[in-house]
């Protein structure tokens, strides 16, 4: 391993009841934390490649460490999120070279699928610094029961020219989860957002759509040609939403960059 | 007596490669395994609340077998063990007390019959609060190289009608433990201290 790993913490927290309701089965979530010497602390580094790489191993291994707490194979999670703190030393940006170039793709591997962005947050922070790590469906990120976090919190970690990594994966969504929206018996699974098209057709360019929600059944090329026709049909792609730039579907990425610029 | 009621269960395992010396051979591994309990007695004083120790022997076992299962399944590699526990604030101190026998000899039953006390810390917090459980060698508390301690919490727990109630265990000592004292191969094993 090119990462040199201080030690790794695996977390399962399991759910049993909530208000006095019982919960069965149980919800359940693991996290498997690393803590790495961080190559690039103290001073600027202008190529983190050898931090891209070492993402690439920790997505491996830390995800494989989460399912096997948690006793399921990879196929049965139903979520996934991954975090980082750097120590005082460090640069947010050397979280960043870890967790988006080329950690996602060996994540999705171990979990068989995983369409949807890994939803993610960085931080630096001291020794106890606590991190909360997102989650969301792995399939279709709109899937509303699974919007979830755990916080994890080492004492000794992160030290100043360390990184504290981890990633998180459920095989469930909340507790008693009701507040309605798109569930995952609904999703296709296919373009990681699963959600539903509203195209609107002004008169004038509009500068942004705040939200912009993609079907993805029969939407053809040619539709696209004749959208310049379309006058003042613009719309921008919530960009958060959809593709995350370690997105592993390259043929969905350039789908939606074409509808994106289109509708610019 | 009340039944034990379980909210929810957080167990945590860490392995220590190294502490900026050399990568251990065999990295020490330590497990916490905690369990949230609706407090029964919390709310008002009861005076007579000792008979919930029986109550949660059950639970002792449990979660003492979880840890081993944790740690691989094999109880000889446990070396070290602590317990604790966090009362919520409608509860007393006293409440966490009931922890020390179910908690303490369920842990040295699954062990085999581990000799030394059962090194252990309680308090009464809130939500999130953090509990440093000390960890001694299992059969002899004198052992230098395993004096040790593991951070543990659980962010929505305890509620302040509740308990959060801790065990630990370890398979080995501090990764670079060198400051002498009594070797864990030189002990006697019979008085539970040396």
């Amino acid at each position: 391993m090119k990462a040199k790993i201080r030690k790794i913490a695996t977390f399962v927290e399991e759910t049993m009841r909530e208000m006095d309701r019982p919960i069965s089965p149980p919800t359940r979530k693991a996290a498997a934390v690393a803590v790495i010497e961080n190559p690039c602390a103290g001073k600027y580094v202008e190529d983190l490649s050898e931090l891209m790489a070492i993402g690439e191993e920790l997505g491996e291994m830390l995800t494989s460490r989460a399912v096997a707490a948690l006793g399921i194979p990879g196929t049965a999670a139903e979520s996934y999120g991954k975090a980082a703190a750097v120590g005082e030393n460090g640069e947010l940006e050397h979280a960043a070279a870890i967790l988006h170039p080329k950690l996602g793709t060996p994540v999705r591997r171990v979990l068989g699928k995983g369409a949807a962005l890994i939803p993610s947050s960085k931080k630096r922070g001291g020794l106890g610094t606590v991190l909360d790590i997102p989650l969301g469906h792995k399939d279709a990120a709109f899937v509303r029961s699974h919007f979830d976090g755990m916080e994890v919190q080492l004492n000794d970690a992160p030290r100043a020219n360390e990184i504290m990594v981890a990633v998180a994966v459920t095989d469930s969504g909340r507790p008693l989860a009701r507040v309605g929206g798109l569930t995952k018996d609904q999703i296709k699974g296919e373009d990681g957002l699963r959600l539903t098209v509203a195209l609107r057709a002004t008169g004038q360019p509009r500068a942004a759509v705040p939200t912009f929600i993609l079907t993805f059944t029969k939407l053809a090329t040619h539709h696209f040609r004749n959208a310049r026709g379309w006058r003042g049909v613009s719309a921008a792609l919530d960009a958060d939403g959809s593709i995350g730039d370690d997105h592993a579907d390259a043929g969905q990425v350039s789908f939606l960059n074409a509808v994106e610029k289109i509708f610019s | 007596m009340p039944e034990v009621v379980v909210r929810k269960k957080l167990l945590c395992v860490e392995e220590v490669f190294h502490e900026g010396g050399p990568v251990a051979q065999k990295p020490p591994r330590r497990a916490a395994m905690l369990t949230v309990i609706r407090n029964p007695f919390a709310g008002c004083f009861v005076l007579d609340i000792a008979g919930f120790m029986d109550d949660l022997k059950p639970l002792g076992l449990e979660m003492a077998r979880s840890l081993v299962a944790a740690l691989g399944g094999d109880a000889r590699i446990v070396e070290g063990y602590g317990k604790g526990a966090i009362v919520g604030s409608a509860g007393e101190i006293e409440h966490g007390a009931l922890w020390h026998v179910p908690g303490g000899y369920g842990m040295r039953e699954v062990l085999g019959g581990a000799k030394a006390i059962v090194a252990s810390t309680k308090k009464v917090g809130g939500p999130g609060t953090r509990l440093d459980i000390p960890i001694t060698h299992i059969n002899a508390s004198y052992v230098r190289s395993h004096f040790d301690a593991m951070e543990v919490g659980i962010p929505d727990a305890p509620r302040a009608d509740e308990i959060v109630l801790a065990l630990v265990m370890t398979t080995g000592p501090r990764v670079h433990a060198r400051v002498g004292g009594l070797r864990a191969s030189e002990i006697k094993g019979e008085d539970g201290l040396r």
